[in-house]
């Protein structure tokens, strides 16, 4: 490649995507050539009169612009720039041609690598302007994984661990679950236990991550070990580290004590206890900033089966979309737009995709290597996610016809990806592409709708018993199961006199509630609108907008 | 069954056409109606208007087409990229991670020898592909160079060929590739020839069809 092509491209390096003149590309790569173009400052070079300096300076530019032509010309047939636009005075404009993302030229002797900060265009950006939809992380929506889960096992100590997922802290927008940590913490030298967690708690702030730490209750052998990483945890770590527990109702028995310390401990310092039901669920689920991840159970089971051994985890999220369900129908009429704005949603995600594939090569470099010679298989069960938000549970659950609503929507979704699936794999372009819906989380776009709906608090086990607290989780089991990217239920429990009744509390849901996921919160309940006068607008409001 | 055919579109209404009239229907894996034909051989003369099928297809808006970028980067991108089950273009250009069939074997071949008939290359890989519950696996199975009257043809195998759907994509990588290797050969692209086992559309896609086919 040429010197000046080579120049040119670093030129809209330096500008990040924008459009450049011939006589601005000039400029940013003949800097002191283009110091002598102004009249004033050129005396020095230019001898003469001011008609005749002038004739000079325009003599040089000439030159310069067609020197450069050459090249840019060059680079335009090659596909690597495009002709923008046209000036006034017919002097052209480009830009880096391609939609996104990074180009990448390859020849013989080097790699070079331009972003293009472009964003795609996708048919939901007017509803992303009227705060309906939302990109998480929108600055990289197109070159990073929303989630990846690693798998502890494959890491001899905790400094590995440690230096692999700051490496991936780059290439994940959201969440690092680091899947049978419990091994990892059992089976090697702890020592180093609370720098491990005091520096991922640091770094988690900083670089605004999520960390999980799944623990898998069946493999609990060391009590104290366990014991001993929760009090770290419990002192060393912020709310961006989460522990998600694994458990079957015997796993519980078995740790009874575990669990008192851990309900004591944690109550006390208002960190969340985070409970999977394995029955239910034997895939990995944990939460980020924009809410739950989880994997298809069968596609999990062929992961186990065919490509645990072989990489260092597995990616679970590729991009996500939050949708604010109430700003929505603040602007829309009826279902029937949603529908057709759901599909929109479709498709700005297998663009998404689309410049993620072209990509992903340069941008998630940690991962390739981490995972040779089997990096594609990382990828082999990774989803995309449409979240939603601020949808009103008591309206589903005096409205059935919402629930299937959702349904229909999902069926129609997931039949939009089979067949662009197939589109693709037909073109010679196998590609994975699947969906999940689950619940957004407010924290990953604070813009989004104030919560409408009403926490759930509970005070003792009759709360189950309730006939209130029965419809809602009812609904709740009907939405879990339209959710195919697992919602979570969060309980809020205000004050533990005896961690027993909590126990037992738990013991209550996974034996009579087909919840695969919860949350126990300490915190204080902060948000919740009035349930009377909420309800009271919302039925009022639904009764028109939902025909 | 051989078609021949003047130019692009003219090929791919004709076999569609032809897939209609004579097919014969079944159920596939995914329980959708294919009607099929079998060992179909269409010779196209001219690839002017190579990018009107992919035009066709973008036309329909309930479904997004891939673009020509990613259709042409598929086939030729020497590396192997993550985001795909497998690549044309890294069993071309990286066979096993140890033979660039295109650029070590077939160019410096034809360079120097114009009328060899070895300028074969292979996609499937049975090691890889010959797996029984396997769901992807390539379509394009070889392709062929020749040298013939100064232009260099290509023919191709495709075990499995959604005529409507995938052809319009799957001609353009062909073009790619032969344009690519006439290219570095310097002389003209000449015919195409693509020798489908299993030529089909589905059902569900016949209105679509006729609208095509006027």
């Amino acid at each position: 490649m040429h010197h000046l092509d080579i120049a040119i491209l670093n030129a809209f390096k330096k500008v990040e995507g924008k459009e450049l003149t011939t006589s601005e590309i000039v400029r940013l790569i003949f800097p002191d050539d283009a110091n002598t173009f102004d009249v004033d400052g050129a005396d020095i070079l230019f001898v003469g009169g001011e008609k005749k300096v002038r004739g000079k300076i325009r003599h040089k530019k000439s030159l310069l612009h067609k020197r450069l032509l050459y090249h840019l010309n060059k680079l335009v047939k090659n596909n690597i720039l495009k002709l923008s636009g046209i000036e006034e005075f017919g002097e052209k404009r480009f830009a880096l041609s391609g939609d996104s993302g990074e180009i990448i030229l390859e020849d013989n002797t080097k790699t070079i690598v331009i972003n293009n900060n472009l964003k795609p265009l996708t048919p939901i950006d007017g509803y992303e302007d009227k705060k309906i939809i939302k990109k998480l992380d929108p600055n990289n929506w197109i070159n990073k994984l929303d989630s990846i889960v690693l798998d502890a096992t494959k890491f001899s100590d905790l400094d590995k661990l440690y230096n692999a997922v700051y490496d991936l802290f780059n290439e994940v927008s959201d969440c690092i679950a680091i899947l049978n940590f419990e091994k990892l913490i059992q089976n090697k030298d702890d020592t180093f236990l609370s720098t491990f967690i005091k520096n991922l708690s640091n770094d988690t702030k900083d670089y605004n991550k999520r960390i999980g730490f799944i623990i898998n209750c069946e493999n609990i052998y060391d009590k104290a070990r366990m014991k001993n990483f929760i009090r770290l945890f419990s002192s060393d770590s912020n709310n961006s580290l989460q522990i998600f527990f694994d458990v079957t109702i015997s796993a519980i028995k078995q740790n009874n004590t575990l669990f008192s310390y851990i309900i004591e401990t944690f109550s006390q310092k208002k960190i969340k206890i985070n409970i999977k039901n394995k029955e239910l669920c034997k895939s990995p689920v944990f939460f980020g900033k924009a809410g739950v991840y989880s994997f298809d159970e069968k596609e999990w089971k062929l992961y186990k089966k065919e490509f645990a051994d072989k990489t260092i985890g597995v990616s679970c999220s590729s991009s996500t979309l939050m949708v604010d369900i109430q700003e929505f129908f603040n602007n829309y009429k009826n279902a029937h737009e949603f529908r057709e704005f759901m599909l929109k949603a479709n498709k700005a995600l297998l663009i998404a995709n689309v410049n993620k594939r072209k990509t992903a090569h340069h941008c998630l470099r940690s991962i390739h290597k981490l995972n040779k010679p089997y990096s594609r298989e990382f990828f082999f069960f990774e989803r995309n996610y449409i979240r939603f938000w601020n949808y009103n549970f008591k309206l589903f659950e005096k409205n059935s016809f919402l629930l299937d609503i959702f349904r229909t929507i999902k069926e129609e979704s997931e039949s939009f990806f089979f067949t662009e699936e197939t589109i693709y794999k037909s073109c010679g372009i196998p590609i994975r592409f699947k969906i999940a819906f689950s619940s957004a989380f407010r924290k990953s776009d604070l813009t989004m709708t104030q919560r409408s709906y009403v926490k759930r608090t509970v005070h003792n086990i009759k709360y189950f018993d309730s006939v209130d607290s029965i419809n809602y989780l009812k609904t709740r089991e009907k939405l879990s199961k339209i959710f195919n990217g697992i919602d979570r239920v969060r309980f809020f429990r205000v004050t533990v006199d005896n961690p027993k009744e909590v126990i037992n509390e738990f013991n209550y849901i996974l034996k009579n509630l087909h919840i695969p996921f919860f949350t126990y919160d300490f915190a204080k309940i902060k948000g919740n609108a009035k349930l009377t006068s909420f309800f009271a607008d919302e039925n009022k409001k639904n009764k028109t907008k939902l025909k | 069954m051989e078609i021949i055919a003047k130019n692009i579109l003219e090929a791919w209404k004709t076999t569609l056409k032809v897939i209609m009239k004579n097919g014969e229907d079944f159920i596939d894996r995914d329980k959708r109606v294919c009607r099929e034909l079998l060992n179909v051989i269409l010779i196209i003369e001219s690839t002017k208007d190579i990018e009107e099928p992919i035009n066709v297809m973008k036309r329909f808006k309930d479904f997004i087409y891939p673009n020509i970028d990613e259709i042409k980067s598929i086939m030729l991108n020497k590396i192997d990229p993550s985001g795909y089950n497998y690549s044309y273009g890294q069993r071309l250009f990286n066979y096993r991670n140890a033979k660039n069939q295109i650029d070590n074997f077939i160019y410096p071949l034809l360079k120097s020898n114009p009328n060899s008939r070895r300028g074969i290359a292979i996609i499937y890989d049975p090691l890889v592909d010959s797996l029984k519950n396997k769901k992807s696996v390539p379509g394009l199975i070889s392709v062929y160079f020749k040298v013939y009257k100064s232009k260099l043809d290509i023919t191709v195998n495709i075990r499995s060929n959604d005529f409507f759907i995938g052809w319009p994509a799957n001609i353009y990588q062909i073009y790619a590739l032969q344009k690519y290797l006439a290219d570095k050969l310097k002389i003209p692209i000449g015919k195409i020839t693509v020798f489908s086992d299993s030529a089909h559309i589905f059902h569900e896609h016949f209105d679509k069809i006729n609208e095509i086919l006027g």
